[in-house]
């Protein structure tokens, strides 16, 4: 066993290796993440990837509730050695915690269904569960979609929340959802601080015409 | 705590299996130096090579501690992430012998894995 038998360099896995080894550079991401920051972008890098896999086959997942979609998602964040976690009992967590040492990161998610249910589930995010301390200062709200054209929907939400009023509110684009998410930011009402929101729109639209 | 981490997930189970009872079964100087590439052998289906290691390694399960070493021809260093992250930073890496600086040093640096919270500096 020595390191010439099977062993890989930081740059294989960083470069050509990322394709077929994505939880290992994912794991090498999250090592060397000595910021929050950089923490939050390393479970971004991992739920992006998470995402487009349950996206891809919506017609397997029709008929899966809130959680069942919620414990997939943290499956696989579990496979790229993040120390992720799921409460289906609601019992004083978010939906999805993923923790290293003092950091905390959190999503809530729900199926749409009405935008004051969604307004709900970012009311549970940012009031009940994160305490908005500079090591809890993001979250997430992941919305399963199952209706059509779900870009509407996310600008839709947008909008809701937007009319809320919230102090300090304001709204930046998400280069990585495009027009199925959008970050906002707040203050939160506890810490007096900045809290950012990442809105997912999660496409489960399943309606094949050519039958 | 795999079966209660992907508990519809077999295959993803038994392959986590085979890793532990390997490691289990051995005594820790033999561990002293897993490479990515001996550790797949160990895992039947390919497609879940990557997630087996990260997921076993990783803040979850931390079954093994990934470690770095600088190796220059016949010497091997090992090497703390920190000092990775500094060269990273702007700092450049700096050869522990020589004391120049390497040029695309993540080039020459590798990456095993040992159990985790084992001491294994009698290498």
């Amino acid at each position: 066993m020595t390191s010439g038998s099977g062993a890989v360099t930081l740059a294989q896995v960083r470069g050509e290796l990322r394709p077929l080894m994505p939880e290992i550079a994912n794991l090498l991401d999250i090592r060397f993440a000595d910021t929050y920051e950089k923490f939050v972008d390393c479970i971004y890098q991992t739920l992006d990837g998470a995402l487009a896999f349950i996206e891809e086959n919506p017609q397997l997942r029709k008929n899966d509730s809130e959680d069942r979609l919620t414990i997939e998602i943290v499956g696989l964040l579990r496979q790229s050695g993040l120390d992720a976690s799921h409460d289906s009992m609601h019992g004083g967590h978010s939906d999805i915690v993923v923790k290293r040492a003092s950091y905390s990161w959190l999503a809530e998610a729900k199926i749409h269904s009405s935008y004051p249910y969604l307004f709900q589930g970012f009311n549970q995010l940012t009031t009940r569960y994160a305490n908005g301390s500079k090591n809890n200062n993001k979250g997430c709200l992941l919305m399963y979609i199952r209706q059509k054209n779900a870009a509407v929907v996310v600008n839709k939400w947008k909008e809701h929340l937007t009319n809320k009023k919230l102090t300090a509110f304001n709204i930046s684009n998400c280069s990585q959802r495009g027009a199925h998410g959008f970050y906002s930011t707040h203050n939160h009402t506890g810490s007096g601080c900045h809290f950012e929101v990442r809105h997912i729109g999660v496409l489960l639209h399943h309606d094949p015409q050519d039958v | 705590m795999v079966e209660q981490d992907f508990p519809e997930n077999p295959a993803f189970i038994r392959a986590c299996a085979h890793v532990i009872s390997f490691i289990e079964s051995k005594p820790l100087p033999e561990l002293r130096h897993l490479t990515f590439g001996f550790l797949s052998l160990l895992i039947e289906n390919h497609e879940l090579v990557s997630s087996v290691i990260a997921y076993l390694a990783g803040d979850r399960a931390r079954l093994l501690d990934m470690r770095f070493e600088f190796i220059d021809e016949d010497e091997i260093y090992n090497i703390s992430p920190e000092e990775i992250n500094e060269a990273r930073m702007g700092g450049g890496f700096i050869h522990p012998t020589t004391g120049k600086s390497v040029e695309n040093f993540e080039h020459y640096i590798y990456i095993y894995f040992v159990p985790f919270g084992a001491e294994m500096d009698s290498q």
